[in-house]
């Protein structure tokens, strides 16, 4: 069960499209997954939606109609199964990065993996898959700026509280943690950073290194 | 905005200093894209074009388009709303909750093309598919989409005017927290508080059904 969840505010920077475009897209891995903040957001759309049907209206250029007429002549709408209709959200975990570039798994340090993603039109910040195996812990770290972090599979409990399958978490500069996986199964995150990490102690550092921070 | 009578189908308002628009009903709206989908009909999709182009561009234009970026986008969504018609699934979204999508990505798309430097050029959006156009989840939740729309108006209509005006703010883009803030000659400490305050009154409003 989903038990943490992006808060309001960034539901509504994600409804009305101002979030970058690499935690626009982690966010977008959570609805997959959230059926609770997948409402939330069509409600907030929803508004958008509202928002649209009242702005000012402009008037278009006297050839506006007939331009778009010709664009359209003699092609058909599309017919309806293109998206979405190969597997349940849900069940897509990752597949959201398909128009992402993203790396084969290195090594990072026994029992941890990591995989780069390179978001297209990403503004700023560094997205990657990170993988942790069972027991194992993240080194100590704290944050300079935002880190989301949206649970694929797996868990890991960093003193906070538990994060599981689906989950969301952001963290500020304020958290200091080390998320340890729990025992069962290797914990499978997408993460994204808008500033580098601080870690403490040396695999942090080669870490730092890798992921290009 | 002023109700026209529904007497007659289709009626024009003319806003103060404003341009004359077509007012259509939701269901109206709703209808014309399925029929743009079903039968590439060019009648319906004329009245759609009269009814969202000019409020697309006006709404771009308020988010920081130039006139003719808004006017190319608003061209392109109503381009784009011909070709995808057969998504538009009234289930999930009302017919202006599903155009603002479309007008937003395109936006979205646009500035980052222009305002930061691509790490390529494919242009996909994360946004795309989202989540108009997903397979339904679970059936006894859905609701139509234009009752969320009819429950998402008469929310926003309850929330105090301080409030309201904030959270449709910020709808348009190039309109930041602090843009807000010396727009409405507020500490950003405020507008801050108050958005969120109106996201969780629109919470409450909408009561878990919605939201």
């Amino acid at each position: 069960m989903i038990t943490h969840h992006p808060d309001d505010e960034s539901l509504l920077a994600f409804a009305s499209g101002q979030l970058d475009s690499g935690r626009g897209l982690l966010l977008s891995v959570h609805l997959d997954a959230c059926q609770q903040c997948h409402r939330r957001v069509q409600a907030l759309l929803s508004v958008g939606g509202e928002v649209l049907e009242r702005a000012q209206p402009m008037e278009l250029s006297d050839e506006a109609l007939q331009r778009v007429l010709q664009r359209i002549e003699g092609t058909a709408p599309e017919s309806k199964a293109r998206v979405g209709v190969t597997s349940a959200p849900a069940a897509r975990g990752l597949s959201r990065l398909d128009s992402c570039e993203v790396s084969a798994w290195r090594r990072v340090a026994p029992g941890m993996r990591y995989r780069s993603v390179l978001v297209p039109h990403a503004a700023d910040g560094k997205m990657f898959v990170l993988g942790i195996a069972p027991g194992r812990s993240l080194p100590k770290h704290s944050h300079r700026d935002l880190e989301w972090t949206q649970v694929i599979s797996g868990a890991f409990d960093d003193g906070r509280a538990r994060f599981e399958a689906g989950d969301f978490d952001a963290t500020d500069g304020l958290v200091r943690h080390q998320p340890v996986v729990t025992a069962e199964a290797e914990c499978i995150c997408l993460a994204h950073l808008s500033a580098p990490l601080v870690f403490e102690g040396w695999i942090a550092r080669t870490f730092g290194r890798w992921i290009g921070m | 905005m002023s109700l026209a009578p529904r007497a007659r189908r289709i009626s024009l308002v003319v806003p103060a200093g404003g341009y004359a628009v077509a007012v259509t009903t939701p269901e109206e709206l709703a209808t014309y894209i399925r029929q743009v989908a079903a039968g590439s009909d060019r009648a319906a999709f004329t009245q759609l074009f009269q009814h969202f182009a000019p409020r697309i561009k006006g709404f771009l234009q308020k988010s920081g388009a130039t006139r003719e970026l808004a006017e190319e986008l608003a061209q392109e969504t109503l381009v784009t709303l011909w070709r995808k018609a057969a998504q538009f699934d009234p289930n999930r979204a009302s017919a202006a909750t599903w155009v603002y999508t479309i007008a937003r990505n395109l936006w979205v798309d646009e500035h980052r093309r222009t305002q930061r430097s691509p790490v390529d050029a494919r242009g996909e959006t994360w946004l795309e598919d989202l989540p108009m156009a997903e397979a339904p989840r679970v059936p006894e939740q859905e609701v139509l989409g234009e009752q969320r729309q009819r429950a998402v108006r008469t929310a926003l209509a309850a929330l105090s005017p301080a409030q309201a005006e904030v959270l449709q703010r910020a709808y348009f883009a190039e309109q930041s927290q602090s843009q807000i803030a010396s727009d409405l000659r507020l500490s950003l400490g405020t507008v801050k508080s108050r958005a969120r305050l109106a996201l969780e009154h629109l919470k409450d409003l909408l009561d878990g059904t919605y939201l």
